[in-house]
């Protein structure tokens, strides 16, 4: 016991003294998941809107895919960005592997369904008076489109929120295809299994208090937007 | 000039005809009333006449020019056109900036967007809400910022859809006024739907029947399902436990019919007390017509009944008197 709390109490120290290593990996983690999350909202945020705004054929099918693509494991996607980026790769010319942008792509493809899917959870909740209320006041269909997606945002916002909590504590895609590179590609999740490894803890301790903190922070702040959109 | 002009204009659902109109026509000005039970068609009509709606079938012309549904820019005639909902929705920001989204759609500058807007909530007596959150208001409070809404686009047409169905006696009263304010003010032409005949009565000169999807030729309320037995030779049509009618020869188990309340028969004793065509009820309510009185009498249902002013001072009826009425075969229409 008193193992886990010297630990502990040193992992604090590490926090409170700003120390650099830990600091680098915490602002590494940040930019990559905060990077991956931007485009991924970029991206998700439209598609899911196409989907959820429009009724066409095979749209059901098209959801049923993306609530599959939820569940996908981060080494899948790892495996499959590997294959592109490797120098063996289709892509490998772009020497992207073990690169923080090569973790970021792995990230924007894990969470572009989480995204999309919430997005259009979120328009499907969007009474359809408001679509209505706009045509009749004179918008045309862009303008209705942006109409509902105001409606729409603390619900898009909470969907943003999740994405982020989901890649930042991923640990599949940073480690096969960042290569865990000591102040260059080493996150929070890669440096503390490589400091569980090595038996030191005290590192590993103070970047899962970061980690829960920020995690803590995410979930008030997806809380928070879920009740205002419930509102 | 002629504001909308219908001719054999649909709307199926699912195989289900749900507004059937060979021809339909609305003139420019004033105030028109569409009355109807539940499901006669009159949302679906005014959807179609804001251009939200497409119909199944038929043409419809909008001042003269055809409508062309299918066409992308519907949004320049919805901007002639506004309806209100009968539960309208403010989207989620101040009542001022609700009032104002038509009139930036319409590109009008800052100052005279803050000017209609002003104008508009003053005219629904909101404008002390003009800050407020469009969420955090009463029904009877939305329905006037939404009318507003529509007046400040100053569009040709203002479709309301129940416009005082869902609230109180005081918001409704301040919605009539309202409605009459616009009618006055010229600028717009207001059509809406409503169950309160006496309403329709007072505000309006033309008031359209549905029933069924169809329009009732006359200016006809009573609108019933009834079941048909037979006595002898005589049909008779049943409506509820005990009001009775004699009706034409039909084969139907169960006929849709309108009575008119103009011509209804209503007398304070039976003048015959074997006759059967001859219904007991109670006057429950009377009310100011235009050209008369309208009574509805309790016989089993509430059936309405319509005097001249001088047929109704010659009766004397008063609340609550028993009274006998009689539909002659003239008075009854099968749907």
């Amino acid at each position: 016991m008193n193992f886990f709390f010297d630990s502990l109490f040193s992992a604090l120290q590490l926090v409170f003294a700003a120390d650099p290593e830990l600091m680098v990996i915490v602002g590494l983690s940040l930019r990559v998941s905060l990077t991956s999350t931007l485009i991924a909202g970029l991206l998700g945020v439209p598609l899911g809107f196409v989907i959820g705004f429009n009724s066409f054929r095979g749209k059901r099918v098209v959801i049923t895919l993306l609530n599959t693509l939820l569940a996908l494991p981060t080494v899948v996607i790892g495996l499959m960005v590997y294959t592109f980026i490797s120098r063996r790769g289709a892509l490998g010319a772009l020497n992207l592997l073990y690169t923080p942008n090569a973790i970021i792509i792995g990230q924007v493809i894990l969470i572009i369904p989480v995204i999309t899917a919430l997005t259009i959870a979120a328009l499907s909740r969007i009474d359809d008076r408001y679509r209505r209320t706009a045509l009749t006041l004179g918008a045309d269909q862009f303008q209705t489109a942006l109409v509902v997606l105001r409606e729409a945002r603390f619900g898009i916002v909470a969907a943003a929120v999740a994405a982020f909590g989901r890649v930042i504590s991923e640990i599949g895609i940073s480690m096969m295809l960042g290569g865990n590179a000591r102040g260059f590609t080493r996150t929070m999740t890669t440096a503390m299994a490589l400091e569980y490894d090595k038996g030191e803890f005290v590192l590993a301790v103070g970047l899962g208090i970061v980690l829960l903190t920020i995690s803590l922070g995410m979930n008030t702040l997806l809380n928070y937007f879920q009740g205002r959109y419930a509102e | 000039m002629t504001l909308y002009a219908a001719r054999k204009l649909q709307k199926v659902y699912d195989g289900r005809t749900v507004l059937d109109l060979p021809e339909l026509s609305i003139a420019d000005g004033g105030m028109v009333a569409l009355l109807g039970p539940n499901g006669a068609g009159k949302t679906t009509l005014l959807h179609i006449l804001a251009f939200l709606l497409r119909p199944s079938s038929g043409q419809l012309r909008f001042k003269d020019q055809p409508v062309a549904f299918h066409a992308g820019s519907l949004h320049q005639l919805r901007r002639q056109v506004v309806l209100v909902e009968q539960q309208p929705i403010l989207f989620s920001t101040s009542v001022a900036k609700n009032v104002a989204f038509g009139l930036k759609l319409r590109g009008l500058k800052r100052h005279d967007i803050n000017r209609r807007v002003d104008e508009s909530l003053s005219m629904v007596g909101m404008r002390a809400f003009a800050g407020a959150n469009g969420r955090h208001l009463s029904g009877g409070e939305t329905q006037r910022v939404a009318i507003a809404r529509a007046i400040a686009c100053r569009p040709q047409v203002i479709l309301l859809d129940e416009p005082t169905s869902n609230v109180d006696i005081e918001n409704r009263m301040a919605i009539e006024t309202i409605m009459g304010d616009i009618r006055d003010a010229g600028r717009s032409s207001i059509i809406f739907c409503t169950h309160d005949v006496s309403q329709a009565a007072r505000l309006t000169d033309m008031r359209l029947h549905l029933a069924g999807g169809r329009l009732n030729g006359a200016d006809y309320e009573n609108t019933f399902h009834a079941a048909v037995h037979r006595e002898g030779a005589q049909c008779w049509g049943r409506i509820g436990r005990r009001f009775r009618f004699p009706l034409p020869s039909t084969s139907e188990a169960v006929v849709r019919v309108a009575v008119n309340p103009r011509l209804i028969e209503i007398a304070a004793e039976s003048p015959s007390p074997d006759n059967q065509a001859y219904n007991r009820g109670r006057v429950i309510r009377m009310d100011e017509e235009m050209d008369g009185v309208r009574l509805m009498v309790d016989v089993g249902l509430p059936l309405a009944v319509i005097l001249s002013c001088q047929a109704y001072r010659a009766a004397d009826f008063r609340i609550g008197d028993t009274v006998f009425v009689r539909c002659p075969s003239e008075a009854l229409s099968l749907l």
